[in-house]
């Protein structure tokens, strides 16, 4: 039975962000997008995209900016990365 | 689903990766000075000191100075865990600068002194460069292909070292060891196919699909390129312990030489085969010159073979010279160039510019550095490319030293670039 997105995150609950697929933009546009969106991020609110790998380099960034993080792994090797703004 | 606690400390400063790639262009710069005072004495024949000389400015100062940097700035990436004591890779720079030079001064005629203080040099090197990384590689967060692939790499430098410092002491007033070629063919085809190979290909799995958007290699696939790798880098040991007397034709290197082929097949024709269709297959195909280097590096491997073979069957030191060159300077050194061009100003807009986005305007990481000084940089490096295979077959003095004065042009121009993009 194939995942729903709030199962893959159970922080979600009944919110469920679009996902912004990044996953044909070479590195480091999907950092760059990410960050610029969650920089209009409100608080409390969520941002989901889909990303060609584990973006390893972005985490640092969102720990610095006091952003919560999720991540979860897809079979082909891309991620899914949830984030969120304040508690 | 895993949440992350990375904080930015985890990352190694810039310096830490920068120091190695600009001590690269003083590499070329050596190899190109080498080659214009020698000339053809360099590129007759492979035991020729000047030859060494070369080869040596190639492996240590351009070869390991981009892989030793890559792997301080990438472990913590791509294992997912920080690099102890990171700061110690200035002391293991320092001191791989200050080996080199002793080595390749006592080649071309220095003191016997020089190549003591190599020794010792590369003796305190191993250990501090080994302990802190290969820590990280052994407890990684993350565990996945690359991961192995950088261990095999890092193991495979180990063994070459070690076997490199018993052969150097032969320079340094001791004895070589017994049965020399059959040491100097395990050391060159553990640096070749393990530590430089090994290195390559797990990288290419990683940066090749995030750069360039070339769909990435199957787990399965990755897992039968590493198991042969292994084979064929096991199989030449097993030569020591076969009988090591020489027996007409088939002597003990040349046992190690064709035991060595499952590795060199995957590194030499498997590995860049699956890369070139997979940059074919690219997603989007933007034009990006750091690819010229991929893709003329990853043909000139599909050469390295048929060179070998011939250096085996044809008494003619032309084939090994040019097997060396090749292999060095047309795979590994191409290879090299290019990530170059497309790592470094990945890695200055990440240090420099990534925190600021969303909170002022940033420079894309394009425009940090122009394709133009990209394709000029891949110009030079093509053409000595050419010019040095075109010395070793026809054995032409001038040839040789022409191409010394394209790889100093070469190392002009890679300086040039390399610190246009960190000064930004």
């Amino acid at each position: 039975m194939t995942k729903t997105v709030s199962d893959k995150f159970g922080v979600l609950g009944d919110e469920t962000p679009a996902i912004v697929d990044l996953r044909d933009l070479e590195a480091p546009e999907p950092m760059e997008k990410i960050l610029l969106a969650c920089s209009q991020l409100g608080n409390g609110k969520f941002f989901l995209a889909h990303l060609p790998h584990v973006p390893m380099m972005l985490f640092p960034h969102l720990e610095s900016r006091g952003l919560a993080w999720w991540v979860h792994e897809e079979p082909d090797q891309s991620a899914l990365v949830l984030i969120r703004k304040g508690t | 689903m895993k949440t992350g606690t990375l904080s930015l400390d985890q990352a190694p400063p810039l310096s830490i990766p920068a120091s190695f790639f600009l001590t690269i262009p003083f590499g070329i710069l050596t190899a190109g000075l080498i080659l214009m005072t020698s000339g053809i004495a360099a590129l007759g024949s492979p035991w020729a000191p000047q030859a060494l000389a070369l080869t040596h400015a190639g492996t240590l100062g351009i070869l390991a100075m981009g892989m030793l940097g890559a792997l301080y700035q990438m472990t913590p990436v791509i294992a997912g865990t920080p690099v102890p004591y990171t700061r110690i890779a200035h002391l293991v720079h320092v001191l791989l600068v200050v080996g080199l030079v002793g080595f390749i001064w006592r080649l071309l005629g220095g003191p016997v002194a020089a190549m003591s203080w190599a020794i010792m040099a590369f003796k305190i090197a191993l250990p501090a460069f080994l302990l802190p990384l290969g820590w990280a590689l052994l407890y990684p967060a993350t565990i996945n292909e690359t991961v192995q692939g950088m261990r095999l790499s890092v193991l495979s430098l180990v063994a070459i070292t070690l076997m490199g410092l018993m052969m150097a002491a032969g320079y340094a007033g001791d004895l070589f060891p017994q049965y020399r070629m059959l040491w100097v063919q395990i050391h060159l085809t553990l640096a070749l196919l393990g530590w430089v190979g090994g290195l390559i290909m797990s990288v290419s799995w990683q940066v090749i699909p995030m750069f360039y958007l070339a769909p990435a290699t199957s787990k399965a696939s990755k897992r039968w390129l590493f198991g042969m790798l292994l084979l064929g880098l096991i199989l030449p040991f097993a030569t020591f312990f076969a009988s090591t007397e020489t027996s007409g034709w088939l002597s003990p290197g040349r046992i190690a030489a064709i035991s060595v082929m499952p590795a060199a097949l995957v590194i030499w024709v498997l590995h860049p085969a699956l890369v070139l269709k997979g940059i074919a297959n690219r997603k989007r195909k933007r034009s990006d010159a750091s690819l010229l280097f991929w893709k003329t590096g990853l043909g000139m491997a599909f050469l390295i073979i048929p060179i070998a073979i011939t250096a085996l069957l044809l008494p003619d030191p032309r084939w090994q010279v040019l097997f060396g060159w090749v292999a060095i300077w047309g795979w590994a050194g191409m290879i090299m160039h290019g990530m170059l061009s497309r790592i470094v100003p990945f890695l200055v807009w990440f240090h420099r510019f990534s925190a600021r986005v969303g909170l002022e305007p940033v420079p894309s990481m394009r425009g940090l550095l122009s394709q133009q000084r990209i394709r000029i940089g891949f110009s030079l490096h093509a053409s000595s490319v050419v010019l040095g295979g075109l010395a070793i077959l026809f054995q032409v003095d001038l040839l040789a030293q022409l191409t010394g004065l394209v790889l100093v042009a070469t190392a002009i121009s890679l300086g040039n670039m390399l610190l246009h993009v960190m000064r930004q």
